[in-house]
């Protein structure tokens, strides 16, 4: 289940950047106000000064004229009622008509000292900037007004304006703060909670219904959304309702399916029992038969027969393996095998329809060939499959089994068996479509080969499965063919080739078989090996057996009266058993293989077996 | 523009004199006053056949109008202040235009000092002058109607204003450097 979905944006962060930009706003509008404030009220201040200074002039002129100081004084006095005068000073030359009564008094002969020629009266104190306009009479200059000017009062009326903007703007930070908070908490929140509760609904059991969002307390868009929302669940739980009738219908079909095919296995299996154990009789009879004094003629028919035999098993197993394939892939054998041997086995396998159609079976094959370790079946199914093809459909000239090793290495030798005819040949854009299962292969042939019947597309499937690959060759209709199958071959250890001539044994079997004919041949083929055997006819016996005596080796059927083959086998493990105990069966389907593994079989022995088959494999425990 | 004629208005209004009382205040027109009779002083006593003569005559008529605005009674309590401790003046008082002329008709007045417009000045100003009696005003713009002598203060530069009509007819004689400091008002 997925984490919680969480917020696209961090609202703290919206919050955070929000009241900064507000501040910002805030400080950048107090500056620019402040700045603007203080421009425009020292422009207004400026002319107000210029008109105050011009009337102020208008008013002392006279004044000065006349030297009325007292009235200039209130004046100038009545000046500083302005906020930003501070002080005020006039400064003004004697006017012309004292200077005409001091020339008269002179010739009065009066004493006249030399009177102050300039006065000056000032008001206040005469700090902060000096404003001087100039008292002109005419053109002349006759004296100055100055004005101290106070900033203060500006400064006061900045700072008021400064903390009004600052107390403004945070206001408004803070209305924008809340705003977005409540933006968060009424849209944005029932948004997030909307989106957790669709993956927590990813996370919920198909089976399970669908739970609607709960209501909740936001605006009438959210709500709608909501609501929409709620109708798509419901209608999803609908829909989830027609899906589980029919998946409930289609696990009950599969489960008769199921049935069908548990039903079909059984029935292989015990056909394959059924059948493979005459089978494995009729093998051992013939193999006891040719330990008799025979003559050439006699011994020739029962290699005959034991070739048509071992044919029919192989047969057999094939349609096994086929019903396998549907199931799966098959498993891979890794057996010791001597190919030389293995291909000459599968063209004798032919020579009686070669003779009988006068055609020529020639083997070619390299000067030494080693041992290797595979799935000799599976190989020599393959080659079975194209030797069968080419047989069939070659009327004269010769067939041809060659064997070449393409490269090697110290571990793998990549080779080519190829199978060549003289026969009615293939059209090239035909090649392909020969491996094609069924329809192609009713074209290509005109009656299925008796057995497996699936001919060129298990063996191509085959080949893959033993991971080579496996082509046709023709140059067309009367031309012949040839088939190629090329595979990589493990080769066998030294030990495995020693292990793969049967030898002499020694030890004690104790061989579990309840069918009589399978318990002589198996008891003659283990005393042959220089065993020595003691038979239990069911599986009460045998573990009866194992626990009294010591033997060498448990050579149990699988499937016998009583206890069969796999409760012994539990049996003896639970009670601490560690000797080596074979399962022989006539059952060769898959799963009992595995589940005599699980029961404690150290190996499988599938009947029907040679007794050069049976050497092998007890070799590698034994040996 | 509105904000600067109001501002005018204001300071206007500060710049006025809250009160005005007669005996606090001094004005431009009792200053006028002051200045002409510190001149009249100077020149009565440089003028060749006054100068000798004392106590000295005076006429000074003081309007008291009820309608006079309160300046007049500054300019009034400001020649009375101004002749107080002058006691080479004999000072005559006189406030009515009709009490005036009656005076004239009767004393042997040097100078008329007139304080302010009465009805029949101008009757007065020609009695003076038949009188050969030196009539002098700070209100220069009394010389069209007959004064004499007069001191301009309106302009640039202070000026001792004379009559061209009546002045020669008066006998008056004055050192050169007086005399050039005279000037001559137009008169009709």
């Amino acid at each position: 289940m997925m984490s919680p979905l969480k917020y696209v944006f961090n609202v703290r962060f919206v919050l955070l950047t929000a009241v900064i930009l507000s501040l910002f706003i805030t400080c950048g509008a107090t500056f620019w106000a402040a700045h603007t404030l203080k421009k425009e009220l020292l422009r207004e201040r400026e002319e107000n000064l210029n008109v105050l200074l011009a009337h102020t002039a208008e008013v002392l002129k006279p004044l000065l004229k006349f030297k009325i100081k007292k009235e200039i004084q209130r004046v100038l006095g009545e000046l500083l009622r302005f906020d930003f005068v501070n002080g005020a000073r006039v400064h003004w030359q004697e006017p012309s008509i004292y200077k005409e009564l001091r020339q008269l008094d002179v010739l009065l002969g009066k004493d006249v000292k030399e009177a102050p020629q300039e006065f000056e009266i000032s008001v206040g104190q005469l700090k902060g900037k000096i404003v001087s306009y100039p008292l002109k009479e005419g053109d002349e200059t006759i004296g100055f007004l100055e004005i101290a000017i106070d900033d203060s009062p500006y400064q006061k009326i900045i700072q008021k304006t400064v903390f009004n903007f600052v107390l403004t703007g945070l206001m408004l930070s803070l209305t924008l703060v809340g705003l977005i908070y409540f933006y968060h908490h009424l849209v944005t929140r029932p948004i997030i909670s909307l989106a957790n509760h669709i993956e927590s609904l990813k996370g919920e059991k198909r089976e399970d219904r669908l739970e609607p969002f709960p209501a909740i307390q936001a605006p009438a868009e959210i709500k709608q959304l909501i609501e929409a929302f709620n109708r798509l669940i419901e209608r999803i739980n609908q829909y989830q309702k027609r899906l589980e009738g029919t998946l409930e219908q289609w696990r009950l079909e599969a489960r008769r399916a199921e049935s069908a095919s548990r039903a079909k296995t059984e029935f292989l299996a015990n056909v394959s029992h059924e059948i493979r154990t005459p089978i494995t009789s009729a093998l051992g009879m013939v193999e006891l038969l040719k330990e008799g004094p025979l003559n050439e003629e006699q011994r020739q028919l029962l290699k005959n027969l034991t070739i048509a035999l071992k044919n029919l098993n192989e047969l057999f197993n094939q349609t096994l393996d086929f019903a396998r394939y549907e199931v799966g892939a098959p498993e891979i054998k890794e057996e010791t095998f001597d190919l030389k041997g293995l291909v000459e086995e599968c063209l004798a396998l032919f020579k009686p329809t070669l003779s009988r159609k006068g055609l020529e079976g020639r083997l070619i094959l390299p000067d030494r060939l080693p041992l290797f370790v595979g799935d000799p079946g599976k190989l020599k199914q393959i080659i079975i499959n194209l030797l069968s093809n080419a047989v069939k459909f070659t009327q004269e000239g010769e067939i041809s089994l060659e064997v070449k090793v393409l490269r090697k290495n110290p571990d793998f030798y990549w080779t080519r068996i190829s199978v060549r005819d003289t026969g009615e040949g293939i059209q090239p854009d035909q090649l392909e479509n020969i491996f094609v299962p069924f329809e192609r292969l009713e074209e290509t042939f005109e009656r299925p080969y008796a057995g497996a019947g699936l001919g060129l597309a298990i063996a191509q499937r085959l080949a893959k499965i033993l991971g080579g690959k496996l082509w046709a060759e023709s140059k067309g209709k009367g031309h012949g063919a040839t088939f190629h199958l090329e595979v990589p071959l493990k080769l066998a250890s030294s030990k495995a080739s020693k292990e793969l001539s049967p030898k002499k044994f020694t030890g004690r079997v104790l061989l579990a078989e309840d069918n009589p004919v399978n318990q002589l041949y198996f008891r003659k083929a283990l005393e042959k090996l220089g065993f020595e055997v003691e038979v239990a006819s069911d599986g009460f016996e045998a573990f009866r057996l194992a626990r009294e005596k010591e033997f060498d080796l448990l050579l149990l059927d699988i499937r016998m009266p009583g206890l069969d083959g796999l409760e012994v086998t539990r049996r003896l493990r639970q009670e601490g058993y560690r000797g080596v105990i074979f399962a022989l069966t006539a059952h060769v389907v898959s799963d009992i293989e595995k589940e005599a593994q699980q029961a404690g079989f150290d190996g499988f022995l599938a009947k029907p077996i040679t007794r050069k088959e049976l050497a092998q494999k007890l070799a590698h425990w034994l040996s | 523009m509105t904000k600067k004629v109001v501002f005018i208005f204001w300071v206007a209004f500060l710049l006025l004199p809250p009160e005005i009382s007669a005996r606090t205040l001094v004005t431009i027109e009792s200053q006028k006053a002051r200045l002409t009779l510190s001149l009249l002083v100077r020149l009565l006593k440089l003028e060749e056949h006054l100068k000798n003569q004392s106590p000295l005559k005076i006429l000074v008529l003081l309007p008291r109008t009820k309608t006079a605005f309160q300046d007049q009674n500054i300019v009034n309590q400001t020649i009375k202040d101004f002749f107080a401790d002058k006691d080479e003046f004999v000072v005559y008082w006189v406030s009515d235009g009709f009490k005036a002329k009656e005076l004239l008709q009767k004393a042997d007045f040097k100078v008329f000092y007139v304080a302010g417009p009465v009805p029949n000045l101008k009757e007065l100003l020609a009695l003076a002058a038949r009188k050969k009696i030196l009539t002098v005003s700070h209100l220069p713009e009394l010389i069209p109607m007959g004064l004499a002598l007069s001191l301009d203060l309106e302009r640039r530069r202070a000026c001792i204003v004379v009559n061209p009509k009546i002045w020669p007819g008066l006998g008056l004689k004055f050192p050169k450097l007086v005399e050039e400091k005279f000037c001559f008002a137009p008169t009709e």
